[in-house]
């Protein structure tokens, strides 16, 4: 589930009704309604919507990157094109995905949801401290402990998790297990879940 | 309701759909079709083997990545439930135990003992599916046939098993990167490449499997629980 999107359309109707579908089910707590992109610093301030669902037209000389560098958009946004009318290929290939206004519920509801889903990795390397957290984990314990051991704050535990996550892409406890012995980051003795 | 435009249909020859669509072998494999098929189209098969012809068509709608055009009506879910209930047995007793079996043997030509995460991992894994399976078949499904006969539950509705519908491709596809990314390059074995094929198709199989649980089963259920009167 979104915690925050933002739809950028001018028509009303087609605005109400896609707040209608996301709401009635349950793809995210807030939305955002606006009708140009210039209303975008009166809108967000401190949070950021993570998905937006936008009309090219509604774009300046359909230039997605000029926006997202003058709005400091992360590229981890998810940005969909919500089209009616007619627009060249090369407009297409800025979005995540694109949504047709003759497009049935579910297909809508895929397009947003399937996003959510997809995990890339970056492909960066564990930072050492990074991986003290994950052979920490490893061995069982829970965030608080981990934070004692290392003398940092849970918060920062829970943001080295996240980081390794993004990193290797992989989530569960035991698919770490398996990275972190394959990557000699821990040994096979080290792990709690062996034992 | 109306009805969208597909290129599949009934009409539809079944031998050139599986060509060009190799995942709607395991649509044979669960409705216990044998292949043979002549130039058979969708409905044909589906009169052949007493299968609702909407049901079986939306179902190959799916697997070939297409919108079902039809809206199922009460008599058509029987046979879908039918459908999914022999696609949990199948992933059960032969595919995942398949590729548990093809697991093992590659662990053991892991140097040092490192291969035994592969096999615990994947065990972990096998617990999860197990659960959730065992959920659908025991609460969800009986459910569902209760509200097929309009009898309603108290303490279940359709919406409770939306939000409890868990993800289990998330493990299969981080196997499917410690197979290709982590295992290093001085690994070599032939089950490697075999486990990664098994590996796709299951996940492929299972993501339309889900489809059709979220996006044909439970709209039904839900259209049905407001119609059933107290």
């Amino acid at each position: 589930m979104y915690k925050y999107v933002a739809i950028i359309e001018k028509s009303q109707i087609i605005k109400e009704g896609l707040t209608y579908l996301l709401k009635s089910h349950n793809v995210c707590e807030q939305i955002a309604k606006l009708e140009s992109i210039d209303d975008w610093h009166f809108a967000f301030k401190d949070e950021k919507p993570e998905l937006i669902i936008i009309n090219p037209d509604r774009l300046k000389d359909n230039d997605l990157d000029k926006v997202k560098s003058k709005f400091e958009i992360s590229d981890k946004t998810q940005i969909i094109g919500l089209i009616y009318q007619y627009f060249g290929r090369e407009v297409y290939a800025m979005f995540n995905n694109i949504i047709y206004i003759t497009d049935p519920e579910n297909v809508i509801l895929n397009k947003i949801r399937n996003k959510q889903k997809k995990e890339q990795d970056t492909g960066e390397k564990l930072t050492d401290r990074e991986k003290d957290v994950l052979k920490l984990l490893l061995k069982g314990m829970s965030n608080k402990e981990v934070a004692d051991k290392l003398v940092i704050s849970p918060h920062t535990v829970i943001t080295h998790r996240k980081n390794i996550i993004e990193k290797t892409g992989i989530r569960s406890l035991s698919g770490l297990a398996v990275y972190a012995i394959l990557n000699n980051i821990t040994d096979m003795d080290e792990i709690n879940e062996l034992q | 309701m109306y009805e969208i435009n597909t290129n599949i249909s009934g009409n539809s020859r079944l031998t050139n759909l599986i060509i060009e669509y190799p995942n709607l072998l395991s649509v044979l494999e669960y409705f216990n079709i044998s292949l043979g098929l002549g130039d058979k189209t969708v409905a044909e098969i589906a009169l052949e083997y007493n299968i609702a012809p909407n049901t079986f068509e939306v179902v190959i709608q799916v697997y070939c990545k297409e919108t079902p055009s039809k809206v199922l009506s009460q008599e058509e879910i029987p046979d879908l439930l039918r459908f999914l209930q022999a696609s949990h047995n199948h992933f059960k007793d032969s595919k995942i135990p398949e590729l548990k079996g093809l697991i093992e043997l590659f662990s053991k030509e892991i140097p040092t003992r490192k291969g035994k995460v592969l096999v615990a991992f994947f065990d972990e894994y096998i617990k999860e599916v197990d659960a959730h399976f065992l959920y659908e078949d025991e609460k969800v499904f009986p459910y569902i046939n209760n509200v097929l006969c309009n009898r309603r539950e108290k303490n279940f509705k359709i919406r409770e098993f939306e939000r409890n519908h868990t993800d289990i491709e998330q493990k299969l596809r981080e196997l499917k990167k410690i197979l290709i990314r982590d295992i290093p390059p001085s690994v070599v074995s032939k089950y490697r490449k075999q486990i990664l094929i098994n590996l796709i198709n299951l996940a492929q199989d299972l993501t339309y499997h889900t489809q059709i649980e979220d996006n044909i089963l439970v709209p039904f259920v839900k259209n049905m629980e407001t119609n059933i009167k107290n």
